[in-house]
């Protein structure tokens, strides 16, 4: 047995000598109990992941799903509250547990940190999976060891990625839920659009979504009335993981586009440290060409301080059109108050695990994959510094009405037009019920999806 | 002779060697020797230990022990101090066979701990503590296993029935006739077979009944005719050795008449094994077989278990003894309303004696309900441990024990506990009898030999205490787990 160290962060309260508890105190310290990895050992926590990401190997025996069917009302609430996290016990012992991180209070997160571990498991039903993911964020932040484990997850999911395995895992996704093609579809509508009619088009996509938005729009080029416009596609990838595919995904969108008819190009900018660094040369943006800025869940991964470098940056391009693309969740305002961005970070996950637990089937190993990914986000938003040049991996959500004031800067809103809205009410019909399309109130842009009536996703477009 | 009674009767109770043969023939586990506890096997000196490995645990959880090491280190980069906290076992990819037993222990400790506190806290919480108890059962069987994790599996299922429970409404279900929902109704054979069994591997029932029964003796040496009423008569056992004394003392009257009146309860919960008739016949025909004189009562107690002294039938002369034996393994049954207005009734009755035995609790805290759960947790666990002291061999038997008889005392136990806890701290019994005016008789040092003795036919590690003049309290090692009291009317009140 290896005996090690992690250093578990606090200002004053130290709990070294008062272990002459009587049998019976109400408060017992609990800190001799604690099975967890120490941050020192962190290779062995990352054996552990690795052992998690493996299908043969489950940390506990059997894991009885603690969720009675009775018991777990599908999007967690009453009252319509799609992601209502007050009663169930996983999100109050999150909570307890972030509470005391923030508090610095040893025993009690020692304590919860220790419960969580028992009862958590990324097999288990919703409460287990959150809890399993959420505490190793918390433990990470807790040993100050969330840049370690942040690293390590991220080798991981590159080992295990393949263009086969990520393809399927989209498809899938697309399959069950409109989570991704809802801003497809309304982006594509927006882009078609304000390209109208233009014999060049050149779309810059800063995207992970493995071109799965460009068939499509390829097909409605296809099949406009008038000439087919010449499209050049340059995808800008920001996630490592991502580039290795894109060899094959170039090949075959350049097939599809021979396929459709549509005189095509397609080019792939990877390995940005910044997006900011991006430049018309830089992306062969030429003269004549009408340009579409789309970016789908990229401007998350900015770090907070350069997004409106990065908006700018946007606007010297030039486009016709800018379509933007992010989940609805906070986590970039509250980012110096861990306990008020661990509570919406659990929010928003909660309503995401559970949306995936609807979706899918009980046994789908790509619902798995999906929560999986999740933890690495969790991991970065609650428990790294962001002044940790992380490349890209930010991952701090804003809402819709946060993005659009920093667009505000640069663009001004375009409307979706009822075309575009019917499109996308008509591809919802395809998806189980529970989703809709919220029309933005007066001062919004865009459109949001909303999952049992909270809004998830958000899509804008944009004109200088 | 022809004895109706069992064999398990055939408790000599002067010369305190229990020659009980076997009667039962459930346990076929071929290491069961039950008569042979008195050449042991194994050297008992080596195995008892001062203290009883629960309170090595739960102090092992307080203090720095197990390996663990809590250390301050001093972080040079900023002012703040860091606590470095240093564990040896790797468990966070939890393979329960990995575990070392101690550490399990001490996991199922804290679980059980995190489910009553969920149970019953500050902040409570039903579904935590029903999750923390799906966790905890996936890891413990009441079957196989160390002590300490059948214990947990016991309490465990008692949780669980707090839980189902406490959505409102009685609890008796739980414990009564084995209609609780985990287990099937024990059969006959199976709690005759456990019972005898907890006798012969302990002095858990022989304990109250011997001090009592000497205490009586004692009490009515010059009296012709004696009346005991005892409040929870069971097989009535206690009676057939006491009958056996009196016919063969020496000083004072012949033999002795001997009433008794067994108080029962109109409805039957947790019945003795047979009814109360049943026990009356086996008595009256034991008497008959040793030349006693005797006749048997029963008092029916109405179903809300007030007892009515007027209508226990008195006779003039003869020396009313109370008996009192609050231990018994079907005892949870009966509620402290039953039993307080049994012991104010038997005040106005002024008995020469009252003979209580009572399961004795341990410091409690401030008697809130995770005091009284850690309390019972160590109770039993030294219980488990008495029984596997004596007999390690003996798994299945134990496991029989524990089954029939002591995982519904936890059940039952816990549920007292828990009705309980918003309510004044009840205290022991004797405490009751004391602030209710009776006054204590002291234990003579005959009856203190005695059950030193008693306990010596069994392991070393049972000791008895004399903790106050009327009070021997039996324990094993650290731990006290029975109260043996004896008391009288106060003079002045005899009429």
């Amino acid at each position: 047995m290896k005996v090690s160290s992690a250093k578990v962060s606090k200002e004053s309260k130290v709990h070294g000598g008062h272990h002459k508890n009587s049998l019976h105190s109400k408060r017992r310290s609990h800190h001799s109990i604690l099975p967890l990895q120490p941050s020192d050992q962190l290779d062995q926590w990352s054996s552990v992941t690795v052992d998690m990401y493996s299908n043969h190997h489950q940390p506990q025996t059997s894991h009885t799903s603690t969720s009675r069917s009775s018991d777990y009302s599908a999007g967690g609430g009453n009252n319509g509250e799609p992601s209502g996290t007050g009663n169930k016990w996983a999100s109050r012992l999150l909570k307890e547990c972030a509470r005391a991180i923030s508090d610095k209070d040893s025993s009690k997160i020692h304590h919860l940190l220790w419960m969580l571990n028992e009862l958590a498991s990324p097999y288990g039903d919703c409460d287990q999976k959150l809890a399993s993911y959420f505490l190793q964020a918390l433990f990470c932040k807790a040993t100050e060891s969330g840049q370690r484990c942040f690293k390590t997850l991220i080798s991981v999911a590159e080992k295990s990625h393949s263009f086969d395995s990520a393809r399927k895992l989209i498809l899938k996704f697309q399959e069950v839920s409109p989570w991704t093609t809802f801003g497809h579809v309304a982006a594509n509508g927006a882009i078609l659009e304000a390209l109208d009619g233009e014999p060049k088009l050149h779309i810059i996509d800063i995207s992970n979504t493995l071109c799965t938005q460009w068939p499509t729009l390829l097909e409605a080029l296809a099949t406009r009335n008038d000439d087919t416009p010449h499209l050049k596609l340059t995808v800008v990838v920001t996630a490592n993981i991502v580039s290795s595919v894109m060899k094959e995904i170039s090949q075959r969108m350049e097939k599809f586009a021979r396929l459709m008819g549509v005189p095509f190009e397609f080019n792939v900018i990877s390995g940005l440290n910044h997006l900011g660094e991006l430049t018309k040369e830089a992306l062969g943006v030429l003269e004549d060409e009408a340009i579409a800025v789309n970016c789908i869940g990229a401007l998350r991964r900015v770090a907070v301080e350069e997004r409106a470098a990065v908006i700018q940056m946007f606007r010297s391009l030039g486009p016709k059109v800018v379509t933007v693309v992010e989940e609805e969740a906070d986590f970039s305002s509250t980012r110096y108050e861990f306990v008020k961005c661990f509570e919406e970070c659990l929010r928003f996950y909660t309503c995401y695990f559970e949306m995936l637990e609807e979706c899918f089937t009980a046994t789908s190993n790509e619902k798995l994959m999906l929560e999986r990914e999740c933890s690495r986000g969790i991991v970065r938003v609650l428990a790294c510094d962001d002044d940790q040049d992380n490349e890209g991996e930010c991952e701090r959500r804003e809402r819709g009405s946060q993005w659009s004031e920093r667009l505000k800067e640069a663009f001004s809103p375009v409307g979706f037009s009822d075309d575009v809205a019917d499109d996308v009410k008509a591809l919802l019909k395809r998806y189980r019920s529970g989703w809709e399309l919220a029309q933005p109130h007066q001062n919004e842009t865009g459109l949001y999806l909303t999952w049992k009536e909270e809004a998830v996703v958000w899509v804008s477009a944009w004109k200088p | 002779m022809a004895m109706a009674i069992d064999d398990a009767f055939e408790v000599d109770f002067s010369c305190y060697s229990t020659s009980t043969t076997t009667t039962t023939t459930t346990d076929d586990d071929p290491g069961c020797t039950w008569n042979d506890w008195g050449s042991p096997v194994v050297d008992w000196g080596s195995l008892s230990s001062e203290r009883d490995e629960f309170q090595d645990l739960i102090e092992s959880m307080m203090d720095d022990g197990m390996g663990f090491e809590l250390a301050r280190v001093e972080n040079e980069t900023s002012n703040s101090v860091s606590v470095s906290v240093s564990v040896s076992t790797d468990t966070m990819v939890v393979d329960d066979e990995t575990n070392s037993g101690d550490s399990k222990g001490l996991r199922l400790v804290h679980l059980l701990m995190a489910a009553a506190e969920a149970l019953t806290g500050a902040t409570k919480s039903r579904e935590l503590a029903r999750v923390i108890l799906v966790r905890l059962k996936e890891l413990v069987s009441p079957n196989d296993g160390t002590n300490m994790e059948r214990l947990a599996a016991y309490f465990t299922e008692a949780l669980q029935g707090l839980l189902e429970g406490s959505g409102g409404g009685h609890s008796k279900h739980l414990i009564t006739n084995g209609t609780h929902h985990h287990r099937d109704k024990h059969h006959q054979s199976d709690m005759l077979a456990a019972f005898q069994l907890l006798q012969d591997m302990s002095p858990y029932v022989k304990f109250g009944h011997f001090t009592a029964n000497q205490a009586i003796l004692e009490a009515v040496t010059h009296d012709r005719r004696i009346h005991i009423v005892d409040y929870d008569i069971m097989e009535g056992i206690q009676w057939a050795s006491l009958m056996q004394a009196l016919v063969s003392r020496k000083d004072g009257p012949p033999t002795p008449h001997l009433r008794i009146t067994a108080v029962s309860r109109g409805n039957n919960g947790w019945r003795s094994i047979g009814t109360i008739q049943e026990t009356g016949r086996r008595l009256v025909a034991f008497a008959a077989s040793i030349g006693q004189p005797f006749s048997f009562h029963q008092y029916k107690l109405d179903s809300n278990e007030t007892f009515r002294p007027s209508a226990v039938k008195l006779v003039r002369g003869e020396a009313l003894i109370i008996n009192c034996m609050l231990h018994s393994p079907h005892f949870s049954h009966r509620t402290p309303g039953s039993v307080a207005s049994f012991l104010a009734g038997a005040k106005t009755l002024n008995p020469r004696l009252v003979t209580l035995v009572e399961e004795e609790v341990g410091p409690i805290g401030d008697g809130e309900f995770m005091g009284r759960f850690m309390d019972s947790l160590h109770h039993y666990s030294a219980m488990f441990d008495s029984l596997e002291a004596g007999f390690p061999m003996q798994c299945r038997a134990r496991a029989l024990v524990e089954r029939i008889i002591l995982g519904p005392r936890i059940a039952g136990s816990l549920n007292q506990i828990y009705r309980s806890r918003n309510e004044d701290e009840s205290g022991p019994w004797s405490e009751h009898l004391s602030t209710v005016g009776f006054k204590p008789v002291n234990i003579s040092f005959g009856n203190h030999c005695q059950a030193k003795l008693l306990l010596g036919l069994f392991n070393d590690g049972y000791r008895v205490e004399e903790l106050a003049n009327n009070r021997l309290v039996l324990g094993w090692n650290s731990r006290r787990l029975l109260s043996a009291s004896i008391w009288t009317s106060p003079p002045d009140s005899d009429l």
